[in-house]
This record gives structure tokens, C-alpha cells and sequence, in this order.
């Protein structure tokens, strides 16, 4: 059954298909061949309720405000006013890529919404400053991962809510492991500038980053309603993604003059059709994840690989490496619901600290965001610069890498995630 | 033929129109909503239903209008590689599979749509007929199967072109990058 | 139902995760129909999220895919909307035996049931979870204190009115963002079952829990109609006599569970625990009175027939005590 699933996802995918045709044909394989007595008219059912999520609206509304800024001058004058600073710094632009994910991850809670908002304005930048376009597709949609590792983070709620952990506890102790992956992809990104030879501008003089502050001063109203938005309590993430719309509105169309009304339905438009491609990928995978969920494959091969009495690294090792092959496949929190409750048990038992395993489980989800082939931010990038699905994976490797040597240093060093929460 | 593109265009419109008009939607209701809470202290309760009704519709109107623009994510690192008439056989293939695929799903959706219906099911808020959510599922798969349609006839009319959309012929076929216009700095 | 080497496989799916009260009550069930089956019945239990929501629960059992499920009324009234009869505020008892005995033995209820069979869930046995209580970051102990404060509620237009009854401005969202939601100010309060406040971590992010009984949290045990028919009269027989002692058992342990739960937000944060006096109470089931207008306009007559006697049967009960 897993091995029809899998091969004709990667068999269709590698013939050129449409994603959302692999996504589409195993799971109704499957349940043609294995589950004659299943209606495949549940696939519908489950691609339906997967994408009519509330949350999911931040995606094109971000996508709608990121496309209206980089139309008109938004983007422009808030990144002259970061190069002004940091343009002569080796790597400084890949550096601050990975930060700005960081920063609103912290804001927005979705990976895909930080691939879209950072990534479209920082990828025009990164191509002019010299960085090869498989570096900067990989450096956006790593970095846009750190966003569920530091809080708010729906993959940490769920995570509590399926083990009883406390969600604040789970949102301090992610920041530790988010801060040091931002390090590793800093330090990455200054060797990688000065192996690659990417130019530095010259040192700019203070009338010149005075002269690009004042030009700034009006998009940096961006960030600041944003977080003044949702930390005041005015609105959600989800709403601060509608305000970013209609501040980018007021600024570029009402302000700046740079964007005609006329042109707001076509960028509309393109931001619903990226919007589509991707959810289209999301509803499928939701009714691929459905027929392995309801033929309980997880519980099946975890109880033969777990055994009986299993010791504490054992465990946190197991674990790692089934979220990321879960997360490979599927979306995170199907993983994290399907598969909290067959660990959560035994890890207790072997004396695992909760916490500790909760952010395990965050990073290997964050991981699988990027890790292919079923990848959200994948999809996203994909979609919003308009790439393939090839070229956005390219540069992945020393991501990768770093990911794995951070999850290593997870298992065995709790205090990166457990030192935060003892400030409490 | 005539009388067909025609009506293929206003489709066309159509769909542009509900992706454009929804989008727009999705923002107005959502600084609605906080202006609303936060103003007059009364919230929307239909607001969540609402939204979430929106992205159905923007998804599954979306799969066609994306088809027509050949922008639906493939892997094509083989494809890239591989010359001129394994392209165009592949191409075939490919739009005929995903035609059936579309199809097939669509009446599956059909039939969802009339469970639902005879069911009576209600949306929790409004109380609207569930059915009408529902629907843009199969009416979103049957119309983008139409577009594999298009594509295929696009592709057995044409020998010498490679259609990946349906606007126009893949300018040297070379890669999905050209074909977007936007130059890259390294091929695959 | 899949049979297999002489094994019958059954699903149940319910709407919590695990260590809920209908986690306890579909593992309690898959525990005894397996052993006096003696093997030859399995029972696979799926939880929320794992094979889809509580709303795709409904139509996986009236379509079959699920043999059993346990469904809150809040699911299944968007096809049966006299489902929602348990959401009007003051109408079951104040005391959990008593509405114990009401789910167990009420006529109104029997009636209730003949309208889900004839929607496709055969309903064996009512049960509660818990009162619904209230968290918030001021002291409310009259509908007046209420007034303006934003409060998370499911988005049942019932709910609404009755929240609205109070002056409270109700603000539905997902679950998943109540905790951030009232941690960062854009809603002050919600309502939920004890159990699921000290589930989801709410009483982190409040400074009171208000216990006024107003409403209770009942959830269903259903079955497949055609599913349940086909049976033999022996295996009948069995699914109805564990059901009954599964609901016995969960009685006490909803008791137990949601007392143990509130030591345990008690012990470890110093939110303040507020309990109505019945005179405050009166306050709120006055100003109760016109949502339950609400109801009525959505249920047909025989809704109306049904919640007219659940009222006099309710009332009768007290009477005789
Ligand atoms: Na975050
Ligand atoms: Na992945």
C-alpha cells in the first residue's frame, strides 16, 4: 500500500506532471485497490474542509499586500534604507533576508506568508546585489521556516494540545532553537558571500542613510502597524495581513501615486492565481494524508520500529526522523496529530521532558516545509516568483545540512530549547 | 471554432473576474470585521465563514485559470533535459492524464455536491445550503479539465510547438523560466 | 465494517484528543466489545483530526464510513438543527445528576432521537462532559458586567443571541487561535467544558473562571442506522448493554476528570475561581429569556413540541425534589 502510495507520487512527478495530479492519483490508488470499501467521494470531502481554514486567508492577503509594495515604490525605499546600513557588510543582504524571516515569522505564524512578504521584495535585491538565484530561493524558504519556532506558532498550539504541554512554556523554549538556526544560516551566508564573491557597495555616509530614512519613514509604518496591530490586540495575524493590504494601499496608491487604481484588480488577479496554485497542492495533500491516516500506516510501522521498552535517545531519534519523513509528505499538523499521540506515551515513560520532545517535533515540522517533495513553502516560492518546482530546490543542500546538524544538537542538548523557560 | 473561443473567452473573464473580485473581497472583510470589533465593538459572526468560503472559491476557480497560464507547479528537471520529441510526447501524455484526472474528480465532486445537498447540511453561521461551498469543487476541476482538453488539441494540432498553456506556444521550449519571461543568471 | 481472518473491524470516531471524555468513552467501548466479542469484533478509534473534523465525523456516519461516532450537538445541528436544543442557556438542570437522569430518561429526548435516525444517526445514549464556564480577564458576576466584552464563542446563531442576551459582544474564531487571541488582547474571554480550559492552557492567559451552569457540554454516542440494523439480535443486544455501561462510567469519570483538571489550574496559576450564587444566576437566566426565542424560530413544530416538553419534564424533576 505505502510503496503504490509513494511510487506513483514520485513516478508522476519525475514524468513532468502537475503536483496536484501525483497528489491527486496515489491516495485514490489506494483506495481503489486497498479500501473497496471506501467511497473515494471522501477525497472530495477532505480537499474541501482542508483548505476552508480561516488561518489560511493570511496567504493571499499577504501575497496581495507584497504584491502591491513591489509594484510600486514600498519595497523599494524600505530595502535602499537596509542597504544603506548593512550594503557593505559581506553577505549582509542574505543575512538580513534570514533576520526579516525571522522577525516576522515572530509576527505572522506562517511559513508561507514570511516566503511571500520577505521573499518577493528581498528576491530582485539579492539577484541585483550578485547572489545566484538557487542561494536565494533556498535562503527564502529556510528562513522562512524559523517563523514556527518562534511564537506564535500554530504547530506548537496543536503540539500542547495533543500532550497537555503548556503553550507558553512551548513558545519560549522554541525561541532558543530559532535564534540558533538564525545563526547558522548567518555565519552560512557571510562564508558563502566571500566563497562566491558577491560585491560590496561602499561604505554609504550618513547624509546618504539620513536621505534613505526619510524616504522610509512611511513604509516603515509596515512593520510598526503590524506588530502594533496584533501585540495592542486590534487584530489577529490573520487581520494584520488585510491591514498590511490596505496600508500598502493608501501608501502606493493614495500617497505615492505609483500604483493606479486601475491596476489594483490585475494584481488582485495574480495574487489569487498564486493563491490557487498553491491551495490546490494543500487540498490534495489533505486527502493524501487522509487515506494513510485512515489505513493507520503510522501507527503500524511505528509500533514494529519502536518495540518494546525503548531507551530515551532511541526515542527522540525515532521520532526525529518520522516527523521529517512524515513532514516530507504530508502537512505538519496532520503529522503532528496523527503521530503525537503513538510518542507522547513512551517518551513520557523514558523520561523525555515534554517540552523538550514538543520542540523537536516544531523543528522537524519546520524542516519539512522545505524539505521535498511535499513542501509548503516549496509550493509558495513556486508559485510566487514563478519558478519551477526544480529550480527552487537546487541550492537546498547546505540548508539541509544545517538543519540536520541543528536537529542532532537538539537531541542530544535540551538546554537550547529548556535554558529560556528557566527565566520564568 | 468561432462561436467556441468566444465563449472560451468570456470564460476566461469570468474566472478572472471571481479570482480578482475575491481576493479584493477577503480584504474587505477582513479590516471590516476589526473595524466593526474594534469601532463599534460588534463583530461579524459570519466572518470566519465567510472567509473561509472565499478561499474555496479563489482555490478551486483558480485551477483553471491557472491551467490557461500553464502555471501549475511540475518538477521538469527530466522534462528540461530531454529533446524536442520526448517533450512534445510527454506533453501529450501529460495533458491527457491530468485531463482525465480533472474529470474524474470532478464528477466525484459532483457526486459530494449532491450528498451534501440531499442531506440538507447547513452552514454552521449564515445557515446558508452547504451544497453552494461545495459545488465550486467539481465546477472548479470539470472547468480546468476542459483546459487539459484545450491543451491536448492545442498539441496535436500543432506539431512543430509545445503548448504548456493555452495562450500561446512555448517560445524555443526550452524552459519553464523562459517561458515566464523572466531571465535567470544559471540554467538548469 | 471490514471483515478480515474471521475479524470484524469497526470504527468509532470522536472529536477530542487523547485523554478527552470521549476519548475515554470510545476507548471504554472498544475495551469491552472487544473482550465479550471475544475477539472476534475490533474496534479502531480515530480522533479528532486524524481521519478529518467533527463535521466530516457526521457524514462518515451517515454515509457509513464510520460504524459509530461521538458527536457534540454542535456538529451534527447543521443537519438536525433541534440538535440544538442543549445550547439554551438555563434549560437543563444545575445539578449533574439531574441531567443525568433527564438524557437518560426524558421523552423529549426519545423524540429528539427519532428525528437523528431519520437523518441516518441512530443515537444510543446521551451523555455530559462538563457545565460550560466562562474565562475572562474581569469579575462577572451580573449580565451587566458583561456588557462590551468580547467573549469567543462557537458560530452557532444560537450561542450568539444568548451572549448578546447578556450585553457580551461575541466574536467567533477558530480554536487554534483563542489561546494567542487572548493572550494578546483581541478577545477577553471564552467559554469551554473545564476539561478543555486546562487542555488548551486558556487559564494562562485569564485572570477568572466563572462558574455559573448555564449550559452544559452533551455529546451523542451514534451509530450508522443501516450499520446497526443489520446486526443480529445478540450483537445488539451487546452494543446496547456496553453503551449503557459506558455511559454510566463516564459520568463519573467527566466528574473526576473535570474536577481533578480544575485542582490542577487551581495548583498551578491564581486565576480566581468564581461560583454564582443562585441569586446572580437569576439575573442571567432573565436575561437568557429571548435567546431561547432564537431557537424556536429555527426548529420546525415538532422542535418546538420537543423543547416544550423537555421544559415541563425539566420542570416536573425539580418539582418532585
Ligand atoms: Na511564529
Ligand atoms: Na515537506
Amino acid at each position: 500500500m505505502v510503496l503504490l502510495l509513494m511510487s506513483i507520487l514520485v513516478i508522476f512527478m519525475l514524468l513532468s506532471f502537475p503536483l496536484k495530479v501525483s497528489l491527486l492519483l496515489s491516495p485514490l490508488a489506494v483506495v481503489l485497490v486497498f479500501m473497496p470499501e471506501i467511497d473515494p467521494v471522501f477525497l472530495v470531502q477532505q480537499m474541501v474542509s482542508g483548505v476552508e481554514v480561516f488561518v489560511l486567508l493570511a496567504v493571499p492577503m499577504f501575497i496581495f499586500a507584497a504584491d502591491i509594495m513591489c509594484t510600486g515604490q514600498t519595497a523599494d525605499r524600505l530595502l535602499d534604507f537596509v542597504e544603506r546600513f548593512i550594503g557593505h557588510v559581506r553577505g549582509g543582504l542574505g543575512i538580513t533576508t534570514a533576520a526579516a524571516c525571522t522577525f516576522f515569522g515572530a509576527i505572522s505564524g506562517s511559513t508561507q506568508a514570511t516566503v511571500v512578504a520577505i521573499g518577493k521584495p528581498m528576491q530582485k535585491r539579492l539577484i541585483k546585489a550578485g547572489y545566484a538565484e538557487k542561494d536565494i530561493y533556498s535562503l527564502i524558504i529556510s528562513s522562512a521556516n524559523i517563523a514556527l519556532l518562534i511564537p506564535p506558532s500554530v504547530v506548537m498550539i496543536m503540539y500542547a494540545v495533543m500532550t497537555g504541554v503548556s503553550v507558553s512554556d512551548l513558545f519560549i523554549a522554541g525561541i532558543g532553537p530559532g535564534l540558533l538556526i538564525l545563526v547558522f544560516f548567518a555565519v552560512y551566508n557571510f562564508f558563502a558571500a566571500k566563497k562566491n564573491n558577491i560585491p560590496v557597495a561602499p561604505k554609504a555616509t550618513w547624509a546618504e542613510r539620513l536621505h534613505a530614512f526619510k524616504r522610509a519613514i512611511l513604509p516603515m509604518g509596515f512593520p510598526a502597524i503590524i506588530i502594533g496591530g496584533i501585540y495592542t490586540g486590534l487584530f489577529s495575524p490573520t487581520e494584520a495581513a488585510a491591514a498590511s493590504v490596505l496600508y500598502a494601499f493608501i501608501l502606493e496608491v493614495l500617497i505615492f501615486k505609483s500604483v493606479k487604481i486601475k491596476d489594483i484588480p490585475s494584481i488582485a488577479l495574480s495574487s489569487g492565481m498564486v493563491t490557487s496554485v498553491v491551495f490546490v497542492l494543500v487540498a490534495a495533500g489533505m486527502g493524501f494524508s487522509w487515506v494513510i491516516s485512515l489505513a493507520r500506516i503510522p501507527q503500524m510501522i511505528s509500533a514494529s520500529i519502536l518495540g518494546t521498552d525503548p531507551s530515551a535517545l532511541w526515542i527522540l531519534f525515532v521520532v526525529t526522523i518520522f516527523y521529517f519523513i512524515g513532514c516530507m509528505f504530508v502537512d505538519q499538523l496532520v503529522v503532528i496529530i496523527i503521530l503525537a499521540p503513538i510518542f507522547i506515551g513512551p517518551a513520557i515513560a523514558a523520561g523525555i521532558d515534554p517540552l523538550h520532545l514538543g520542540i523537536i517535533v516544531t523543528l522537524q515540522s519546520a524542516i519539512g516545509a522545505v524539505t521535498p517533495p511535499f513542501g509548503c513553502n516549496i509550493f509558495t516560492a513556486c508559485a510566487v516568483f514563478d519558478k519551477s518546482y526544480s529550480q527552487v530546490v537546487k541550492g537546498l543542500a547546505p540548508y539541509m545540512i544545517m538543519f540536520v546538524i541543528v536537529s542532532i544538537l537538539m537531541i542530544f542538548f535540551p538546554e537550547i530549547a529548556l535554558f529560556t523557560t528557566r527565566f520564568l | 471554432m468561432s462561436i467556441l473561443k468566444k465563449v472560451d473567452q468570456i470564460l476566461s473573464k469570468l474566472e478572472a473576474f471571481i479570482l480578482s473580485f475575491g481576493v479584493i473581497a477577503m480584504s474587505l472583510l477582513l479590516i471590516g470585521n476589526v473595524i466593526m470589533r474594534a469601532v463599534f465593538n460588534n463583530s461579524w459572526s459570519f466572518a470566519e465563514e465567510i472567509g473561509q468560503f472565499m478561499v474555496v472559491v479563489v482555490t478551486f476557480v483558480g485551477i483553471s485559470y491557472a491551467t490557461r497560464k500553464g502555471k501549475h507547479i511540475r518538477m521538469t528537471a527530466i522534462y528540461d533535459m530531454s529533446s524536442f520529441k520526448v517533450k512534445k510526447i510527454l506533453t501529450l501524455i501529460v495533458s491527457f492524464v491530468t485531463m482525465v484526472v480533472m474529470f474524474y474528480f470532478a464528477y466525484l465532486g459532483l457526486r459530494y455536491t449532491l450528498m451534501v445537498a440531499s442531506r440538507g447540511r447547513v452552514t454552521p453561521a449564515l445557515e446558508w445550503a452547504r451544497y453552494v461551498v461545495v459545488m465550486f469543487f467539481p465546477i472548479g476541476f470539470f472547468m480546468g479539465g476542459v483546459q487539459n482538453l484545450v491543451n491536448f488539441v492545442l498539441n496535436v494540432i500543432h506539431k512543430d510547438e509545445i503548448y504548456s498553456g493555452n495562450e500561446g506556444p512555448d517560445k524555443e521550449a526550452e524552459t519553464f523560466a523562459d517561458l515566464t519571461g523572466i531571465t535567470t543568471s544559471e540554467e538548469l | 465494517e471490514i471483515v478480515d481472518d474471521g475479524v470484524t473491524t469497526w470504527r468509532i470516531g470522536h472529536e477530542e484528543v487523547v485523554g478527552g471524555v470521549m476519548d475515554e468513552f470510545a476507548l471504554e467501548f472498544k475495551r469491552l466489545i472487544e473482550e465479550r466479542s471475544n475477539g472476534s469484533i475490533e474496534v479502531e478509534v480515530y480522533r479528532t483530526g486524524e481521519i478529518g473534523n467533527h463535521v466530516d465525523h457526521v457524514e462518515f456516519i451517515q454515509e457509513g464510513l464510520l460504524n459509530f461516532a461521538i458527536v457534540n450537538p454542535g456538529s451534527s445541528s447543521t443537519t438536525v438543527p433541534e440538535n440544538n436544543i442543549f445550547y439554551n442557556h438555563f434549560l437543563l438542570p444545575s445539578d449533574e445528576e439531574d441531567i443525568k437522569t433527564m438524557l437518560d430518561e426524558s421523552q423529549a429526548i426519545k423524540r429528539l432521537n427519532e428525528i437523528n435516525r431519520e437523518h441516518d444517526m441512530n443515537v444510543h445514549s446521551w451523555f455530559v462532559e462538563g457545565f460550560n464556564v466562562w474565562t475572562t480577564n474581569k469579575e462577572i458576576r451580573t449580565p451587566k458586567d458583561f456588557s462590551g466584552v468580547k467573549i469567543r464563542t462557537m458560530q452557532s446563531p444560537l450561542i450568539i443571541a444568548s451572549y448578546r442576551a447578556y450585553g457580551a459582544n461575541p466574536t467567533p474564531m477558530p480554536y487554534m487561535e483563542v489561546y494567542s487571541g487572548l493572550q494578546l488582547g483581541q478577545i477577553d474571554a471564552q467559554v469551554n467544558p473545564v476539561f478543555a480550559i486546562e487542555e488548551m492552557s486558556f487559564y494562562e492567559v485569564q485572570r477568572y473562571i466563572i462558574l455559573s451552569n448555564q449550559d452544559a457540554f452533551v455529546a451523542a454516542m451514534v451509530s450508522n442506522v443501516d450499520f446497526i440494523d443489520s446486526l443480529d439480535a445478540t450483537t445488539r443486544q451487546m452494543v446496547e448493554e456496553v453503551i449503557a455501561e459506558v455511559t454510566d462510567h463516564i459520568f463519573e469519570f467527566q466528574r473526576n476528570l473535570n474536577k481533578t483538571r480544575l485542582d490542577k489550574i487551581r495548583e498551578v496559576s491564581d486565576i480566581k475561581i468564581i461560583e454564582l450564587t443562585d441569586e446572580e444566576r437569576e439575573l442571567f437566566r432573565d436575561a437568557s429569556v429571548s435567546a431561547r426565542q432564537v431557537f424556536r424560530n429555527s426548529v420546525g413544530t415538532r422542535g418546538n413540541e420537543i423543547l416544550d416538553l423537555f421544559e415541563a419534564e425539566i420542570q416536573e424533576l425539580l418539582d418532585s425534589k
